[in-house]
């Protein structure tokens, strides 16, 4: 277990949305650390801060108090190396003047590659996901749902050490939704890379060795991980 | 849903879209306002200039046989007539006057009697330049012809008469001689005649007790006359003016039957200022609307930016059970609120431009035309508010669907115009307008054949239009294909900036070329518009200039008048006064072309076009420098006025034999010359026609004999056929009989000097060769001769308007290229947070900012400086009746293209740079956000 470094650890975490009475406390006292080739489900009710966390953890939103660091990541702060964070969205998030081909090469051409072994990269991603024939359309194109499948190739093509999926199978049915989920674990144990996948779904929770119960802005459950 | 609670959130959610819409409209009724109040003004310029230079309103002719009493009261109880005087014309055969034991004499002339008090009525028509205002009055030419001054004794000859002496009060300048003789009821257009070269003018009474003995036997050598000045309470357009003066003379000649005719100096004056003003309005057409037309562009294309997010709410609210109606009208709550703000600062801009640039601040010569203008400008941004906002809306409603709105690109087909190639169907149609009115000579104001009114050949105006319409298009085709088919070159223009990013960077430019197209063919409409406006503008000064140096011929000018001659040496002695740098002498005398007297300008061929600065559209059938090499290589080589060519169906080498006078004889001899080439005009030149040869030649061919030529009167007694036909000199006025040749020791004859001043001010240096020259040369400067001539239109001075038009241009410029791309950008801002949750560095989506605000700024600056050099070649050629002289090429303002280029360059920069900024916000606020 000690040879698995931390890739994040966060500690006494707070997230307030707004000021004065109108504020939202959606992320409070939370502590938690994820190791390379931990395998985390976040469930909790709608409201009680599961993206906030995710997009705390994912280095994209700053906490209004507490610390966090990448030590794995080797990103210190939050200045994470492009591609170490593998990235779903809870909404649509797919860019819509870019193909899918695009939208899944984007994060390994924001990493420095050149784009036609990018593109060769995001096809053979999309194929894994059988997602091979939609390569040449645009977001607007394509459904909902094969939108959140493009969006979790696009999360896995860079080879990330930390997969952060918010509601992945959201608008899935239960066949695809096992795919997804399937290929998320397949794909972190490959890389050895620490996974939290946020989810309403019990079926989805299960399949993850670990599971957190967000509970008053905190995971609470298995949370034995809190920073000492 | 509630139109207030509607405008209230779109004022909170989309504050730049509603201010970027209201602002265009703005623009719109500012600048419509602002050409509004400076036309409105020009015209009223134009009138009062107009009428101003006229000295004497009405020349009324009795004719023969009609009581000149009965005219007089006739006149003096017409409308509008403020003063009525008699004046009478009297042929005499010629003036002699002995002076110094000499005795001058003159040939044919005229002899004017004047009632008291003629010169107090009509103050232009003499000027005092020596003795007293009243009694015997002699011209200064006859005056210089005879050596005669105030208290000299004068006799008047008569024809089968004695002749009649009287004594001299005084010596007056006549400066509008040119109408004071004119002949009275001659057509139009027909060739005018040249004032006489000798003048007296008696009291009423010695004229009638001189003149009324000749008027029993030869009637025909008289003529009465009644002069009439008008209250001049006219309207202030010239065209209104003109018709309401022609109006009151027909009336009046209808009053006498038949009995007299008007000579209406008043509506010949008008007539030329109603051309101008028409002028004007042409230049409001061309200048202005095209302005308000990308005002408009602009408000669309603002309101246009959050089109696909306007689409997609307007779908999710018919689900909601909203009505077309409702939408459409939320829409005109939001067109009304903009055309409101936008009106209102509109006028308010205008008022404050009004009030620096024109002297005022309000938009029309009277109150009510202001208000009515101001209505005007606030409905036409009404009207673009309606036509960027709720007719998209409207389309909108109807047609979206909850499918299409998902589609975040927007139709993805080509536009129907793209489609029906309709940039090329303009351009093909322009260039046809322009060829039919080239073919056409030009002409954009038409004075028809016996109507009194001008119109203008608006059809003309149309060419430039479509051609800078067809151009914008072209660039929004252009631009197309180069996001698209050319995406390729776009990536490899973005790899200095985007790296690696480059071809990703392309894709997404290329499925967003729709959007991106109209910015790049509005940017290019406003350069085009901006460049062209501000190269006419120069090109327009600049000729402006040009005329004010032909007219003076130099920057100043020394003339003696024919009789008196230089004295030797005075070039050189002008040469060594201070601040002169050249001096180019001239020999200036007449010639005789058929019965056609001209002026023939003497030159030195190796010195003229650099001395007296020649441009090359002065002449037809060569540069001026060659020209005046073949002038130089063939001596007895002349330039010749078009109208001459065609009179005398000449053709280059052909032979022109001119009738001279010779200085040493007096008499007339005839020259051979060979035909070179067209001069259309040429410094101190009058418009029409004159000749230009070598000096040398010239001189050497009319030096003539040893003859001491002390009479040189030509004309016999009665060649006059009446007042009007004693117009016609018999004798030249270069070399009246006295001068016996130049009376120079210059041996060309020369007569007048073209002074090159350099950068010393042509005004100081007047100052100091009128100190050497003394009176007995005339010395003017172009400084103050600029402001004297010109025609109507440049005495309204366009630089306020010019001012006015480059200020909007500038500003449509930045506007095009700031805010739409700014706004455009910050529509994609969600797009750009996405791309930093992805890991990508401001850096990195920086160059997505900076590439698109580059391709777009810069492809609109290229294609709009290209389509701004046609259309300004355009419009200087189809406005050449503007241009006095008609320009050699364009003058092109390199500072305000350059400086608007940068301008624009750095308004395109800085919405990146904010559009930059913004995307470094908290990376889940803005996408949660949008
Ligand atoms: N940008 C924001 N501004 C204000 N409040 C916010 C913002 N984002 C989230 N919140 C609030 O913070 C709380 C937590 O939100 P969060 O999105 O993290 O919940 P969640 O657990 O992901 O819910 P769900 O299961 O529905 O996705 C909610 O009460 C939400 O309203
Ligand atoms: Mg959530």
């Amino acid at each position: 277990m000690t040879d698995d470094p931390d890739l994040v650890v966060a500690n006494d975490l707070a997230r307030t949305y707004g000021r004065g009475p109108t504020a939202v406390v959606a992320v409070h006292g939370a502590s938690c650390r994820i190791r390379a080739g931990q395998q985390i489900a976040l469930v909790g009710p709608s409201g009680s801060g599961k993206s906030t966390l995710l997009h705390l953890l994912a280095g994209i939103d700053t906490p209004t108090s507490g610390v966090i660091r990448w030590p794995g990541l080797g990103g210190f702060p939050a200045r994470l190396p492009a591609g170490s964070v593998g990235l779903v969205f809870q909404g649509p998030s797919l860019l819509p003047d870019l193909d899918i081909a695009e939208n899944v090469a984007f994060p390994l051409v924001l990493s420095g590659q050149p784009g036609s072994s990018a593109r060769a990269a995001a096809l053979a991603t999309l194929d894994q996901l059988e997602l091979g024939d939609l390569a040449a359309k645009v977001p607007g194109e394509i459904s909902g749902g094969q939108a959140q499948r493009v969006a979790v190739a696009r999360a896995l093509v860079a080879r990330p050490r930390l997969i952060l999926a918010d509601e992945p199978t959201g608008q899935l049915d239960h066949a695809s939704a096992a795919t997804v989920i399937a290929l998320l674990i397949s794909q972190a144990r490959e890389l050895n890379a620490g996974l939290l996948v946020t989810t309403h779904d019990p079926l989805v929770a299960d399949q993850l060795e670990t599971q957190w119960q967000m509970v008053d802005g905190r995971p609470t459950v298995g949370a034995d991980a809190v920073a000492r | 849903m509630n139109a207030g609670a509607w405008l209230v959130g779109l004022l909170r959610r989309r504050p730049g879209r509603l201010a970027g819409s209201a602002a265009g409209v703005a623009v719109a009724v500012a600048l419509l306002a602002s050409i509004a109040a400076f036309l409105s003004g020009a015209l009223a310029t134009m009138t009062t200039a107009a009428t101003r230079q006229v000295a004497v309103d009405w020349q009324v002719e009795a004719h023969r046989g009609v009581d000149p009493a009965t005219v007089l009261a006739a006149v003096a109880g017409a409308p509008h007539v403020r003063a009525a005087l008699p004046v009478d014309f009297g042929a005499t055969t010629g003036l002699q006057a002995t002076t110094g034991g000499t005795i001058q004499t003159t040939g044919s002339g005229v002899a004017v009697g004047v009632p008291g008090g003629y010169g107090a009525a009509f103050p232009g028509e003499l000027r005092v330049l020596a003795g007293d205002a009243a009694g015997v009055l002699l011209a200064q030419q006859t005056a210089a012809n005879l050596h005669a001054g105030p208290g000299d004794l004068v006799s008047i000859g008569r024809v089968g008469l004695e002749t009649v002496s009287v004594r001299v009060d005084g010596v007056v300048d006549l400066p509008q001689a040119d109408s004071l003789f004119q002949t009275v009821g001659a057509p139009p257009g027909s060739q005018a005649s040249a004032p006489p070269d000798n003048v007296i003018l008696l009291p009423a009474q010695q004229w009638h007790a001189i003149f009324d003995p000749l008027a029993a036997s030869r009637p025909d050598l008289v003529q009465a006359q009644v002069h009439a000045r008008l209250d001049h309470q006219l309207p202030r357009d010239p065209s209104a003016a003109f018709n309401q003066v022609s109006g009151a003379a027909r009336n009046l000649e209808v009053a006498l039957v038949g009995g007299a005719t008007v000579g209406n100096n008043l509506a010949a004056a008008l007539d030329g200022a109603r051309g101008d003003s028409l002028y004007a309005q042409i230049l409001f057409i061309l200048l202005g609307l095209p302005g308000v037309v990308l005002a408009g562009l602009l408000t669309a294309t603002v309101a246009a930016t959050a089109s696909d997010r306007r689409r997609r709410e307007m779908a999710l609210m018919r689900v909601r059970g909203a009505t077309v109606r409702t939408m459409v009208g939320l829409a005109a709550a939001e067109a009304a609120a903009v055309a409101l703000v936008g009106g209102t600062v509109g006028l308010g801009a205008a008022a404050i431009v009004g009030r620096t640039s024109f002297g005022s601040a309000t938009f029309g010569a009277s109150t009510a035309s202001g208000a009515a203008w101001a209505l005007a400008s606030v409905l036409a941004g009404v009207a673009i508010a309606a036509w960027a906002i709720v007719v998209p809306a409207r389309r909108d409603a109807r047609y979206v669907t909850v499918a299409a709105a998902r589609q975040p690109l927007g139709r993805r087909d080509r536009p129907r115009w793209m489609r029906g190639l309709l940039d090329l169907w303009l351009l093909g149609a322009s260039g046809v307008i322009f060829w039919l009115t080239a073919r056409a000579g030009y002409k954009i104001v038409l004075v028809p054949e016996g109507l009194p009114t001008l119109s203008v050949n608006y059809w003309a105006l149309t060419g430039p239009l479509l051609f800078w319409a067809g151009c914008g298009l072209l660039a929004w085709r252009i631009a197309d294909a180069l996001f698209g088919p050319g995406r390729r070159l776009v990536a490899g223009a973005a790899q200095p900036v985007a790296g690696n990013l480059s071809g990703t960077i392309a894709a997404s430019l290329s499925r967003q070329r729709r959007r991106l197209s109209r910015p790049v063919a509005l940017v290019a409409l406003t350069v085009a518009f901006a460049a062209s406006t501000a190269v006419f503008n120069t090109t327009y000064h600049h000729q402006a200039g040009v005329d004010a140096v032909l007219t003076n011929g130099a920057d100043v000018t020394v003339s003696y008048p024919g009789s008196v001659g230089a004295p030797g040496g005075i070039a050189t002695s002008l040469a060594a006064v201070a601040g002169v740098r050249h001096v180019e002498p001239m020999a200036h005398r007449f010639a005789y072309v058929g019965a056609d007297l001209q002026d023939l300008f003497g030159v030195r061929a190796s010195t003229i076009v650099a001395g007296a600065k020649l441009q090359d559209a002065y002449f037809v059938g060569g540069s001026a420098r060659r020209l005046a090499g073949q002038l130089a290589r063939q001596p007895d080589g002349i330039l010749v006025s078009a109208e001459t060519v065609k009179d005398f169906q000449l053709n280059v080498g052909d032979q022109l034999r001119l009738r001279l006078r010779d200085a040493g004889t007096g008499q007339l001899t005839e020259v051979t010359f060979h035909y070179l080439g067209v001069a259309k005009e040429f410094p101190t030149a009058p418009r029409d026609s004159f000749l230009v040869a070598n000096a040398d030649y010239v001189a050497a061919r009319t030096a003539g004999s040893t003859s001491p030529g002390t009479t040189g009167a030509a004309g016999g007694p009665g060649a006059a056929g009446g007042p009007g036909a004693a117009g016609v000199p018999s004798t030249p006025g270069a070399t009246p009989g006295t001068s016996g040749g130049p009376g120079t020791s210059g041996t060309s004859g020369d007569n007048t000097f073209l002074l090159d001043t350099g950068s010393s001010s042509p005004v100081s240096v007047a100052e100091r060769v009128r100190a050497q020259v003394g009176a007995a040369a005339v010395v003017t400067d172009l400084v103050t001769s600029r402001r004297q001539v010109g025609s109507s239109l440049t005495a309204v001075d366009l630089s306020g308007l010019t001012r006015v038009e480059l200020g909007f241009a500038l500003l449509l410029a930045v506007a095009a290229t700031g805010l739409v791309l700014g706004l455009g950008l910050n529509e994609r801002r969600r797009s750009f947070a996405i791309a930093r949750a992805l890991g990508a560095r401001p850096r990195q989506v920086a160059a997505f900012v900076r590439v698109e605000a580059g391709i777009i700024t810069v492809l609109g600056l290229v294609l709009g400086a290209m389509a701004g050099w046609g259309l300004a070649q355009m419009l200087v050629k189809i406005l050449t009746g503007v241009f006095d002289p008609a320009p050699s090429g364009l003058t092109v303002p390199w500072g305000y293209l350059v400086g608007m280029a940068v301008l624009a360059g750095v308004a395109a920069a800085a919405a990146a740079e904010v559009v930059v900024r913004a995307t470094r916000r908290p990376v889940v606020e803005t996408i949660r956000d949008l």
